[in-house]
């Protein structure tokens, strides 16, 4: 990571700087050949209206005229011909066969002779060209183009400047890059202790070291990361802990009907005469306790296969007779108790459900409701949907549950009121697996409670099962 | 392994930099071993050149194939062939170095400037060949003669000279 930030540092750092060298250059460059192909063409205007107002054409000789032409070209470290409009070569300022008819092409010449002078730069050749037409006034006074001075003069010494410059301020420009490159070091090294610190503490924290991820400060980004991978843990130890609380609970839940067993089966060998209906009354306390045992295996079973969320068939039931079922199932067990069970219906209400597992979770709701209520109590139900959810409501008459133990209600091995697990029947296991069975359908389960008066359970559960 | 990097890293940018500081590249000089043939550009103002070899063994084909080659490549090229397609080449002879090329009337007709750049293309391309030390044109077997008069003559790449890639130097 600290690589990749030197890298972009760098570019950010140095890029711009080169860049700009470059176009600054550049620039002086265009400038400096623009300013001498001015000029160069300002000179030959004026030597060729001199040529123009002598007589050189007529004469073909003006000692004059071709100092001054000469001159034009030693200045601008060239050559310059003058060229009449037959393309023959009349003055070459570099001699040559004055016998030799040679002729001269070019297209500056060409666009010169119909009247407006070309300047013509060449970087890459070093040269800069520039044709200019001879203009001369007949006795009539009117002007005539008589021929093309042309005069090809050097770059290299602009050229030679600009490269100069160029190389003075490379050096510059090296300098400048070390001290960049040296900063952007220290910066990136500078910016990263927090990041090393952090390391060095998690690495710590993974060995083992430590209980607790140290916040190294620096940025508030790593606070954070420090934070949530504490919760992380803690949540793994809370985890862990309740784990080991829930074997602990499972043991003992699951020794108890055996230790009463033991009792009352030990009592019986110990006696040497024992009645026929005491062995009938401790033999079925023992078939009871067997039972029980029964039940919470049987419960911790539930519970564990939820836990794997394993074989969750969703098919399209129908809510209403579920329930109507479940409450025929019920019915004898409150009617025993005197307990009236009544459900209403807004409307039917079709569900993507698993219809096993609702039915236990609904029938455990119900039964609890009939479970822990008054003599002469109730237990209502009541369905409802919109389009998205179905509602089912349990409200019951019966003991209650205070106001502080209903967040615990539903963990597992969970009872109430300790008291009372003797005199009602129960493994503290149902809520636990109703709420599994909710939360594995993506539905919602609420409890209120008045002690003394009742509790009202509210399950939400979406119509259609999204996975 | 760290620091060898960061080394490392440092060192390619300082290269890159010394990269920006380079000279720029040198123009391009054709090889010796080619040769040009020159066309003019479609403006009719200039001449254009491009690389150019035969295969020939010796001059005389050597001299067959250019000529025939001057009318159809500079085309090809994206210049124009130097002589205008109503006039006709109607012989060629080389004697004691110097080769004769013969014309038909309408050589004319070609504009002032056009004929300077057609002379020039075919005199230019010409002496590069082994053998050819000068060349001469003729318009019906009769000497080449300048719109103001007197005989062209014999020419050689000095009569021409070509504002495009004069040198500031003499030859």
């Amino acid at each position: 990571m600290w690589f990749r930030l030197v890298i972009l540092m760098l570019i950010i750092g140095i890029i711009p700087v080169v860049v700009i060298r470059e176009t600054i250059l550049s620039g002086n460059e265009l400038r400096a050949v623009s300013a001498r192909s001015d000029n160069l063409l300002g000179s030959t205007k004026r030597v060729a209206g001199d040529i123009g107002k002598s007589g050189f054409f007529d004469s073909g000789y003006d000692l004059v005229i071709e100092g001054e032409i000469t001159q034009l070209a030693d200045f601008y470290e060239g050559r310059a011909f003058v060229v009449n409009t037959e393309h023959k070569i009349i003055f070459d300022t570099q001699g040559g066969n004055e016998d030799m008819v040679r002729e001269y092409i070019s297209p500056e010449y060409t666009k010169a002779l119909k009247g407006s002078p070309e300047v013509v730069t060449d970087t890459k050749g070093g040269r800069v060209i520039c044709a200019c037409p001879i203009k001369v006034k007949d006795s009539k006074e009117e002007t005539a183009i008589k021929g093309v001075l042309v005069v090809a003069g050097s770059l290299d010494r602009v050229l030679l400047d600009t490269k100069e410059a160029r190389d003075k301020t490379l050096i510059y420009l090296v300098c400048i890059c070390l001290v960049v490159v040296l900063l952007i070091l220290l910066t990136a090294f500078w910016y990263m202790i927090p990041m090393r610190n952090f390391k060095r503490e998690a690495l710590n924290f993974a060995e083992g070291y430590e209980d607790e991820l140290k916040d190294v400060g620096g940025y508030a980004e790593l606070s954070e990361i420090t934070g949530a991978l504490n919760e992380a843990v803690a949540r793994f130890k809370r985890q862990d802990e309740s784990r080991d609380e829930f074997v602990s609970n499972v043991s003992h839940e699951l020794k108890t009907p055996i230790t009463s067993m033991k009792v009352l089966a030990d009592s019986l060998l110990a006696q040497p005469e024992v009645p026929s209906e005491l062995y009938r009354e401790f033999l079925s306390d023992i078939a009871r306790e067997i039972d029980r045992e029964n039940n919470i295996i049987t419960n911790l079973l539930t519970l564990v296969r939820l836990d794997n969320k394993e074989m969750f068939e969703v098919k399209s039931v129908n809510i209403n007779d579920l329930l109507e079922f479940i409450l025929k199932t019920l019915r004898p067990i409150a009617t025993q108790h005197n307990i009236e069970l009544m459900m209403e219906s807004f409307r039917p209400v079709i569900a993507e459900v698993d219809e096993a597992k609702l039915n236990t979770a609904l029938t455990n709701l119900i039964e609890n409701g009939v479970k822990y209520n008054k003599e002469g109590g109730y237990v209502h139900v009541t369905l409802n949907a919109d389009h998205q959810y179905f509602y089912v409501r349990i409200e019951d008459s019966g003991i209650g549950i205070p106001e502080s133990e209903l967040e615990n209600i539903f963990e597992r091995f969970y009872r109430v009121d300790k008291s009372h697990s003797k005199e009602i029947s129960g493994t503290g296991l149902g809520l636990a697996i109703v709420k599994n069975i909710i939360l594995l359908h993506r539905g919602s389960i609420k409890v209120n409670s008045t002690p003394g008066e009742g509790s009202t359970f509210n399950v939400m559960i979406p119509l259609t099962y999204v996975k | 392994m760290r620091i060898s990097r960061k080394i490392l890293a440092a060192f390619v940018f300082i290269m890159i930099l010394a990269c920006a500081g380079c000279s720029r590249k040198s123009s391009g000089k054709a090889d010796d071993d080619g040769r040009w043939m020159y066309g003019i550009d479609v403006d009719e103002i200039e001449l254009e050149r491009f690389k150019y070899k035969t295969k020939a063994e010796d001059s005389e084909e050597d001299i067959s194939i250019t000529l025939k080659d001057l009318e159809e490549m500079p085309v090809k090229k994206g210049s124009l062939n130097p002589l205008p397609a109503d006039v006709e080449l109607q012989g060629a002879e080389i004697c004691d170095g110097v080769l004769t090329l013969d014309f038909s009337d309408d050589y004319y007709n070609m504009g002032s400037t056009r004929e300077v750049l057609c002379r020039g293309a075919y005199v230019l391309t010409l002496m590069q060949i082994q053998g050819v030390d000068g060349v001469e044109f003729t318009v019906n077997n009769k000497p080449l003669e300048y719109s103001t008069g007197g005989e062209v003559g014999v020419m050689t790449e000095d009569t021409f000279v070509d504002g495009g890639t004069v040198l500031l130097e003499a030859e």
